[in-house]
């Protein structure tokens, strides 16, 4: 089963991205800043993390540091509200393996998230 | 060399060279003449000794002629007659004889020895048997029994003034002794001397004169025989000739000065006087004065020709040797004007303090620059000559600009009581001193002083000048460094103000970007939220909550639209957007732009074409852009178009492409069509019931100007709108990047 580490401080997005991807079937985890995501990627094996850019203490960039240092290949999507022109090539260059802005459809959530569940 | 001693040179000159020329031939022609005249004199002397000589001597000749012809020829006939007495007939024949052979006498008697005439001849018969005893010659004779010659005034009368009687005693044989049978008298005529006189007058340009013991002149140059004239009494010419004495004098004759001499004819009392005429005598002379003032002449034109030639090249070589000293000074002046052009600033100035002492030979000069805070003037450059001690200079610098800072123009003096230690007791003291201002129209900018020690020479008005050439540079110096310190303020106050500017920028980029995330954070609650509602993830929904999530969805998205448009309204307001222009055909472009918005036109039933009129070249253009304008005019069409359609058409200018939106939508009423493309302007959006466009209207507005083109809209109430815009057929293929502005970085 497809297992998603959704990474956001915001409760109603925790809400939200949950059930719009428990509803797809993927199993959900979520961490309200980046050092929870890191010792969860630490813990369990997922196949996508959605990371909010801006969180406290451990923000969504030091989060992707941690996770790439030890799980290169598992893909890290930057889910920002910082949707100005230049941000989603920033964040490619930055190492995030996609980018999706905020507010997102979630037809859209959904089908980036199937697209990379099966490359890997 | 100066003007002055040159000048003293050339009188110095003319004095040796003149003076000499001119004595020389003022003593050859005073001595010349002298000579002259005293040759003349001599000339007249042995003129008048020779010619008193050779009367003497004729006479004595005549004389013994007469004698001889007494004895040989006359004795004989004087006993040749009866009784021993004479033969009167044989004396006659004689005497004709005599008259005829011996020169100049033309007459001859001959008398018994008591003087009684006997015969004569020529004949003159009224004299025969007269005696003659009263006669000179007859007293000479009977006394001396010598021939003798008879002077003339004694025979009586001057009109017997024309010849001289000469007596000879006639001797013959009477009982073995020598008795005298009579005496032979001759005479000899005076026209004899004057011919000699006349004669000597043509060859030797000497007048002579006989004058006897009386005063009467017996031959004189041109004298007709039988006149009688009397030379001047009491001249002591000849009366100390008559006393024996020879003598010479300047005398006037006939009106001509003349150089005369005198001498005695020995044994009569006759005078000759011999006179030489000065023109005559100083001939000589005088062409010797001619040669030599002509000599001298030459001589003073050659030295004044030399004195001319010469002052002419010593003008030359002083004009040369001034041009020379200029021009030196020129060149030292473009050196220090060069090197201090070079510099800026503090350098510079200390440049032109060392040019400046060298310039004008100083030992010591100081540049002062007048402090407007301190109140004073304050040395910024100082220069010195070899020896100043280097301790004690800038002592010596403060000093002297404020001792000799000049009050107005330049000023020269002399300075005591100033100076610096060089040693143990030595002083080096300032003595003649060169101030000039440093100024600027009528502010003093500060002084330039050049001073050198006490007892050296003053400064001149040359030095003067080239300090004021030096003074100048200084104050462009200072002018320079003042205006670039004035650049520098303002340029500072520029990148303050530029700081400043783009701090603010930088803030409202954060803002922007913070407003941006804090609105889409909130909103993608509600937009997720509400899709989520309307996929039925808490259940189906009831037709009208159905709707009533869809109105916030939608109220959502139109929110999340706005967004966007102030984001790329302030991003084109702050001259930061960015267009990527390239050769761009609009066909498909516009397209796509009517597949994306069909959907929409077609859940409200409304028709959306596309239509291309005449080709389409392409045109420069950034596609992203031009789509954002398209997709906003043609999404707007359909907001406001409630049936029939939508057509996007795209039409070719011969230079640009038209692309029209034309809707059969509720039209622009006309007093609002001038505001429709303004900056927030929204056309009365309450009445028609839909959300506003005027922000997408405007940033529509804004690109195409960006893009060189034009927009516009034609609209009628009821019937429908049509708006357009018009870009630039694209003249060549090469993308570019019109690049407005760098793009912000991500926040946080």
């Amino acid at each position: 089963m497809t297992s998603v580490l959704l990474v956001d401080d915001d409760p109603r997005m925790q809400v939200l991205g949950r059930k719009v991807l428990e509803r797809q079937g993927y199993h959900v985890v979520v961490a309200a800043n980046g050092m929870e995501a890191a010792a969860a990627a630490g813990h369990e094996r997922f196949d996508v993390v959605l990371m909010d850019l801006e969180m406290p203490s451990v923000n969504g960039h030091q989060a992707l540091r941690l996770i790439k240092a030890y799980q290169p290949s598992l893909p890290v999507v930057a889910v920002t509200a910082y949707a100005m022109a230049g941000d989603s090539e920033r964040c490619r260059e930055e190492g995030f393996d996609d980018y999706i802005s905020k507010p997102y459809d979630i037809a859209n959530l959904r089908a980036l998230v199937a697209r990379l569940a099966v490359m890997r | 060399m100066r003007l002055l001693s040159s000048r003293w040179a050339v009188v110095l000159f003319f004095g040796i060279t003149g003076a000499p020329i001119v004595l020389l031939a003022y003593s050859s022609i005073t001595i010349s003449t002298a000579s002259a005249v005293t040759a003349a004199q001599h000339g007249a002397a042995d003129s008048a000794q020779a010619s008193a000589a050779f009367i003497h001597q004729r006479f004595q000749d005549v004389g013994a002629g007469l004698d001889a012809f007494a004895d040989h020829n006359l004795a004989p006939a004087m006993t040749a007659g009866p009784a021993g007495r004479p033969d009167m007939g044989s004396l006659s024949a004689e005497l004709v004889d005599l008259t005829r052979l011996q020169n100049g006498v033309s007459t001859a008697f001959v008398t018994d020895p008591r003087g009684r005439l006997l015969t004569v001849t020529p004949a003159q018969g009224d004299l025969a048997g007269k005696y003659l005893t009263g006669d000179d010659w007859y007293q000479g004779v009977t006394t001396q029994d010598t021939p003798f010659v008879a002077g003339l005034s004694a025979t009586g009368g001057r009109q017997d003034l024309n010849a001289v009687a000469i007596a000879t005693p006639i001797h013959g044989q009477a009982n073995g002794a020598t008795v005298r049978l009579g005496y032979l008298v001759g005479l000899y005529d005076l026209e004899k001397i004057q011919m000699f006189v006349d004669d000597f007058s043509a060859a030797h340009s000497t007048n002579l004169w006989v004058i006897d013991g009386a005063g009467y002149v017996l031959a004189a140059p041109g004298l007709e025989l039988g006149s009688v004239t009397s030379w001047p009494a009491g001249d002591q010419l000849v009366a100390r000739a008559l006393n024996g004495h020879p003598d010479v004098s300047r005398s006037m004759r006939d009106g001509v000065p003349s150089l005369s001499a005198s001498a005695p004819v020995p044994g009569f009392r006759w005078v000759v006087v011999a006179d030489v005429p000065a023109p005559v005598a100083l001939q000589g002379a005088d062409q010797l004065r001619a040669t030599v003032i002509a000599i001298a002449a030459v001589l003073g034109v050659v030295l004044v020709a030399g004195l001319v030639v010469g002052w002419t090249l010593v003008r030359r070589a002083q004009q040369a040797a001034v041009l020379r000293q200029r021009m030196e000074a020129l060149a030292r002046l473009n050196e220090a004007a060069s090197s201090v052009h070079a510099e800026r600033g503090p350098s510079a100035l200390q440049i032109i303090a060392v040019h400046a002492r060298e310039l004008v030979g100083a030992d010591f000069s100081a540049l002062g620059v007048w402090d407007a805070v301190g109140g004073r003037m304050a040395p910024v450059a100082h220069d010195a000559t070899t020896g100043l001690p280097h301790a004690a200079l800038d002592d010596l610098a403060v000093l002297l600009v404020e001792r000799c800072q000049p009050a107005s123009g330049a000023h020269r003096g002399e300075l005591g009581e100033l100076g610096v230690a060089t040693g143990e007791t030595e002083l080096w003291e300032v003595g003649p001193y060169l101030s000039v201002p440093l100024s600027a129209g009528r502010r003093v900018l500060g002084c330039l002083v050049v001073c050198r020690r006490e007892g050296s020479p003053r400064f001149h008005a040359v030095d003067e000048r080239q300090l004021q050439q030096m003074a100048q540079h200084a104050t462009s110096v200072l002018e320079k460094s003042r205006v670039d310190a004035e650049r520098e303020a303002f340029l500072d106050r520029l990148r303050e103000t530029n700081e400043e500017l783009q701090q603010a920028s930088r803030l409202k980029s954060q803002f922007l970007a913070r407003m941006s995330h804090e609105l889409r954070t909130p909103l993608s609650a509600i937009l997720g939220f509400s899709d989520l509602l309307l996929e039925g993830a808490s259940g189906e929904l009831s037709p009208g909550q159905r709707e009533d999530v869809q109105e916030i969805a939608t109220a959502g998205r139109g929110l999340l639209d706005v967004l966007n448009d102030i984001l790329d309204l302030s991003r084109i307001e702050a001259g930061r957007m960015r267009l990527e222009l390239r050769p761009v055909r609009l066909e498909a472009l516009l397209g796509d732009v009517a597949s994306a918005l069909r959907p929409l036109a077609l859940s409200k039933s409304l028709e959306l074409r596309l239509a291309v009129v005449g080709g389409d070249p392409p045109v420069m253009a950034d596609p992203l852009r031009i789509r954002q304008v398209v997709t906003n005019l043609v999404s707007n069409a359909v907001k406001f178009t409630h049936a029939g359609g939508v057509i996007v058409r795209l039409l070719t200018l011969s230079r640009e492409v038209e692309i029209s939106v034309l809707d059969t939508g509720i039209g622009i009423p006309q007093e609002a069509l001038d505001g429709v493309s303004d900056e927030f302007s929204q056309v009365d959006g309450g009445q028609r019931g839909f959300t506003g466009t005027g922000l997408g209207l405007s940033i529509a507005r804004r690109l195409v100007l960006l893009h060189q083109g034009t927009i516009g809209v034609e609209s009628e109430v009821g019937v429908g709108s049509r708006f357009w815009f018009r870009l630039p057929v694209a003249t060549d293929a090469a993308p570019r990047q019109l690049v407005l502005a760098a793009e912000e970085g991500l926040a946080g």
